[in-house]
């Protein structure tokens, strides 16, 4: 009895607990937490990098509000976040349903060749698709060139540039997501099928009332998670296009990385950057909450 | 013997009489995918293997093969890019999987005051935009003098709320009674974490580990800012910028040889991985999503 009581009242040092989470806090305080509170205190100053900085108020916040650029980045990022969801959505779960109707083997073969994009870095992916896009060393406008078309101006056209990003990036992460998906699928219990096929439901009709229904929770992970990335856009079109032509592929990031590192107004680049996150996070929280509201657990 | 892919059994029995026009048809649907895929990569590596100035040529298989580029490649800064990426990327798994692994048996296996705040605050962050934060990360090591050093990458790099998040998961899931007996043993609580929680979470540390090699390896933003010296660039801002110089310059003078060369050796370390390890790889990259 006295020894269950004991062991209830601690069976531990008090002080194991905190020295147990204390490294990840030494990196997580500064980098993470206090980041998100510096940002936040950065976009009330004027602070041309290099001088003291004078706080401002409000004044960073109305001066991003009205520079037109902030609102064709932001209109550019969100013009190109639609256009890719609109595509990646059905192509992931097309690929997914399809690589559950092969045999294992051949499944996860085509796995880990779909896979191996996601594993390079955004620069790699954006270097990858200038051999195909570039109009004098690409592949694609030399082949064209064999039989006299173009040149296609992939990146040099204004229409044109931003889904040739869009493309690059559904490359580099359909199969990522195909596989997510394929993984949901591999969940449902079969007796659904089963159950379906005896009803008379044909192959649609199976997608449409067993699979999607049972698949939303993971689809919506895509949605939020693709989402989020999509906001974010930077790197490839930083390396293929810088913005160009015309800024129709200038991105909220890019507006950001402008701001800060190019005309060093730290200040205009944290109130970017906070209006940014805010767009995500409610973007991010309406989705979630649809994601939640279907989770039966 | 467990059932296969759901639908199958269904399905199945019906095979036979399944046209083969329709599995024709299936078969190249999956090979247009798997061509896809993959032709851009086959195309990276071929362009690698060309002289730069045949660079424009599309014949599928390149009439000769030179390794001029790869020479052309460790005339530049690539070798010193690379030695950085490494560096960078390993001690960020290192460091990152450690803080993790010790918080994630914190939050995992004791109660103590605070917890619900300090762990609810790291999910929190995980909402937080990660481009938001580069900005601040920047004005700090700016501050302590760290530009232009591998720690102002790998410090905000390590502190990774969902390894953390990945790895508590992990820790939870081993039964009480296995510290009880060791604790009997009488064992201090850093030895029953490394003795006997830490081998029984080894995929778990696995799956934390190439999580994070794999962002640090690949990262862009984040090292974009703090390192402007070119000595210090990783592959990723060190291959953006010799394609920088393209634009201005004709093909033939034009570093191609040294970028195509770049990029495969900056993308073989983990495709490979992929190669060998197959399912555990795929595994661990799609664990935070399978988790969450």
């Amino acid at each position: 009895m006295s020894a269950t009581a004991r062991r209830s009242a601690r069976k531990y040092p008090a002080s194991a607990p905190y020295l147990f989470i204390a490294p990840f806090f030494v990196l997580f305080v500064p980098f993470g937490a206090g980041s998100v509170l510096l940002a936040l205190g950065i976009s009330f100053l004027d602070w041309p990098l290099g001088q003291p900085p004078e706080f401002a108020g409000f004044d960073k916040f109305a001066t991003v509000l009205d520079d037109p650029l902030f609102g064709k980045a932001m209109g550019n990022t969100l013009y190109m976040l639609v256009g890719f969801l609109l595509a990646l959505l059905p192509l992931c779960l097309f690929v997914a349903v399809l690589l559950k109707q092969l045999r294992r083997r051949t499944a996860n073969l085509v796995q880990v060749v779909i896979f191996a994009p996601i594993t390079m870095s955004l620069i790699a992916v954006a270097l990858v698709f200038d051999l195909l896009y570039n109009e004098r060393v690409g592949f694609v406008n030399n082949v064209l060139d064999l039989v006299g078309v173009g040149p296609v101006p992939f990146l040099t056209d204004a229409d044109l540039a931003p889904w040739s990003i869009i493309a690059l990036r559904i490359w580099r992460v359909l199969g990522y997501y195909a596989v997510i998906l394929y993984a949901g699928l591999q969940s449902i219990p079969d007796e659904y099928y089963e159950a379906a096929q005896l009803d008379g439901a044909g192959a649609w009709q199976r997608f449409r009332h067993v699979t999607f229904p049972l698949l939303k929770p993971v689809t919506l992970f895509v949605l939020v998670a693709s989402s989020i990335a999509a906001w974010e856009l930077f790197a490839e079109v930083q390396v293929l296009t810088d913005g160009g032509p015309a800024r129709s592929t200038l991105t909220a990031v890019m507006y950001i990385f402008g701001a800060s590192f190019e005309q060093f107004d730290l200040g205009k680049g944290a109130a970017a950057s906070v209006l940014l996150a805010a767009a995500i996070i409610v973007s991010t929280a309406v989705a979630s909450r649809l994601l939640r509201s279907d989770d039966r657990a | 013997m467990r059932k296969r892919v759901a639908g199958r059994e269904v399905t199945r029995s019906g095979r036979k009489h399944k046209p083969i026009a329709q599995r024709l048809g299936r078969g190249a649907v999956v090979g247009l995918i798997v061509v896809v895929a993959a032709f851009p990569l086959y195309w990276l590596l071929i362009s690698s293997l060309k002289p730069s100035t045949r660079l424009g040529e599309v014949a599928l298989i390149p009439s000769s093969v030179t390794f001029e580029n790869y020479i052309a490649a460790f005339d530049t800064q690539i070798p010193r890019w690379l030695l950085n990426t490494f560096g960078i990327a390993l001690l960020t798994t290192l460091l990152g999987v450690s803080v993790a692994a010790l918080a994630g048996f914190g939050f995992a296996r004791y109660r103590f005051r605070g917890r619900s705040v300090l762990f609810g605050m790291v999910l929190a962050s995980l909402a937080i935009p990660e481009y938001a934060l580069v900005l601040p990360q920047f004005t700090i090591m700016r501050q302590f003098g760290l530009l232009n050093t591998w720690a102002a990458v790998i410090l905000p790099l390590a502190a990774n709320a969902l390894v953390l998040f990945l790895l508590r998961q992990y820790f939870s899931q081993l039964p009480e009674e296995l510290f009880d007996a060791a604790r009997l043993d009488g064992s201090g609580e850093f030895r029953l974490f490394w003795t006997v929680a830490v081998p029984l979470v080894r995929p778990g540390l696995g799956a934390a580990g190439l999580l994070l090699f794999l962002n640090a390896w690949n990262a862009y933003l984040l090292p974009l800012v703090m390192l402007t010296n070119s000595d210090q660039f990783t592959m990723p801002i060190g291959l953006a910028f010799l394609h920088s110089q393209l634009n201005f310059g004709i093909v033939e003078t034009s570093p191609w040889g040294a970028i195509t060369a770049g990029t495969v050796i900056s993308i073989v370390p983990l495709i490979l991985c992929l190669l060998v390890m197959q399912r555990q790889f795929i595994g661990s990259l799609t664990a935070g999503a399978v988790k969450a």
